[in-house]
């Protein structure tokens, strides 16, 4: 995995390039000048103490959430075996991080965005959009409201799995 | 009274329905290659690549209610609309079972929704008889142009 090279990307590169990531299979993007940087999954301390989070990852003097999710954005109570990295995403709401099976660059000049049909939703605004990429369709992740989204879920009020918190349809 | 060419529609759980007679525009002889899109409602939860488009795929016939299974008979009918009168034309794609009928409508078969599912309300724009039975008229605009 790449992880140098994701995080030494020139500032002037930020916005023309996503971070892909995978999910359980699903792919995901999100704006670079999000990422904060990729560590590996075994920098992750992981504790019950921050709501759903399954754990925190260090960052000067601060601690970010870390969120093991499903390839629906589902937050998981565990994190299964395929997981490897550690995105920590940076955004007005706070820091975040979530760990994911790979993650890549994608230059935005490869991807041709789309809208979200109207009938599949975007109310919640998760999403932005949608990207055409090598031939296969992919979601374009809002970091702003994954952030806000998640970090909702640090609580203790938030630990009970029976909450959901992107919200079953 | 004139007539008007529209595609008759199955949908699993001998469901029927029509769009006009420009509206459908291809039936997908293989299941297309779907990617599925994060938190989308159950019914409509893919898209696939058509033509350059990106077609989302809604399953009319589990949004009224019938089971997920799509059985052997199922394609993949690519619509075309426009969402107000002059705007340009949008696409999307319904689950269908079978091949469509092309069937010849007039005034005189305008009926009423069936009554159930009462979501027919929700989907169809006008209803007409044919052979006994009620046959909603798709409005694809709301379909596919709104979170149903």
């Amino acid at each position: 995995m790449e992880f140098e090279a994701l995080n030494e990307i020139r500032e002037a590169d930020l916005s023309a390039r996503s971070a892909e990531i995978v999910v359980d299979g699903q792919s995901l993007l999100i704006g670079h000048i999000h990422i904060h940087s990729v560590e590996p999954i075994l920098d992750v301390r992981m504790s019950s103490e921050h709501g759903r989070a399954i754990g925190t990852i260090e960052l000067g003097e601060e601690q970010w959430p870390v969120f093991a999710i499903d390839g629906d954005l589902n937050i998981l109570a565990s994190v299964p075996a395929t997981r490897r990295a550690c995105v920590q995403l940076k955004s007005e709401h706070g820091g975040i991080a979530l760990l994911c099976d790979e993650v890549r660059v994608i230059n935005n000049e490869t991807l041709t965005m789309v809208p979200v049909p109207g009938c599949m939703g975007g109310e919640d605004g998760l999403m932005d959009s949608l990207a055409v990429m090598n031939g296969k369709v992919t979601c374009v992740l809002s970091a702003e409201r994954l952030s806000l989204m998640l970090r909702s879920q640090t609580t203790v009020d938030a630990a009970p799995a029976a909450s959901h918190a992107a919200g079953e349809r | 009274m004139s007539d008007s060419n529209a595609w008759m529609i199955g949908l699993r759980g001998d469901h029927r329905a029509a769009v006009g007679e420009f509206e459908l525009v291809h039936v997908l002889p293989d299941a297309p290659a779907l990617n599925p899109v994060v938190k989308a409602p159950r019914h409509c939860r893919q898209v696939f690549l058509w033509q350059g488009r990106v077609l989302p795929v809604f399953d009319l016939a589990l949004w009224l209610g019938e089971d997920a299974d799509e059985g052997n008979d199922a394609h993949v009918g690519v619509f075309r609309y426009r969402p107000e009168p002059g705007a340009s034309l949008h696409y999307g794609s319904l689950i269908i079972a079978g091949a469509p009928r092309q069937v010849l409508v007039n005034d005189s078969q305008a009926c009423n929704l069936p009554e159930a599912p009462d979501s027919w309300r929700t989907l169809a724009s006008a209803c007409f008889d044919y052979g006994g039975r009620p046959v909603p008229i798709l409005n694809l605009a709301r379909i596919f142009g709104t979170l149903l």
